[in-house]
């Protein structure tokens, strides 16, 4: 990891395009702004994880129960007459 | 929700990928049931056997209203108009109907004219990345 020693109001360059400022240091927290392009994603990094995680395990997801979920949000109409068959 | 509403197949593309997933870009969109569900399953076309399944989160969550900031609309051209983006949750199945969650803190938005898909990071709103769909009593 790269450790740099910043003022408030000062920057940091990442690669070409991406800036990242200090923009306020008040007790334990510092505002940061952050200059990136459109196709690069800023997150704070445990919201981050949370997603990844969570991406994760639904990825894995058996659909087995899918169709007795359906079956919960399946509302037949009161008004409709029930198709012979 | 009428049925007559569910897309047939559709191709939607994440150009920044989704989140643990940076190289899934191109998912088909198959409603489950053949339509006769609400849920559908995005298959990933760039990485084999990688799926999801979806749903509009308005069928579990009355409440959830999410609006989305500007770099997330930029990624897929779109504003906060609900006749220009959808928004479907990502749902966690377990063995049972109880055990299904839906992510709420990163749901997918999408562009309904072009396909174009991202998967938004609500920090700080406290929405959950495991809502039970089912409440336990």
């Amino acid at each position: 990891m790269l450790v740099l020693t910043r003022h408030a109001n000062q920057s940091i360059m990442i690669g070409h395009d991406i800036v990242v400022t200090i923009l306020e240091v008040r007790g334990d927290q510092v505002r940061v702004g952050i200059k990136a392009p459109r196709d690069v994603d800023v997150h704070r990094e445990e919201v981050w994880v949370t997603l990844q995680q969570a991406n994760a395990e639904a990825a894995s997801s058996n659909t087995a129960s899918l169709d007795a979920l359906a079956g919960l949000v399946s509302q037949p109409s009161a008004d409709e007459a029930e198709p012979t068959s | 929700m009428s049925i007559t509403e569910v897309p047939a197949v559709i191709a939607l593309c994440a150009d920044g990928g989704l989140p643990g997933f940076p190289d899934a870009h191109h998912f088909q969109r198959v409603p489950w049931g053949g339509g006769a569900t609400p849920f559908s399953i995005l298959e990933c076309e760039d990485r084999e056997g990688l799926a999801f399944v979806v749903a509009p989160p308005e069928l579990f969550f009355g409440d959830y209203l999410p609006v989305f900031d500007r770099p997330t609309l930029d990624r897929i051209a779109a504003t906060n108009d609900p006749a220009e983006i959808e928004v479907l949750v990502i749902l966690t199945l377990g063995e049972t109907v109880a055990d299904a969650t839906a992510n709420l803190l990163g749901p997918l938005v999408i562009n309904r004219a072009t396909g174009a898909m991202v998967q938004a990071v609500l920090s700080g709103t406290g929405w959950s990345a495991r809502a039970a769909l089912v409440p336990s009593r």
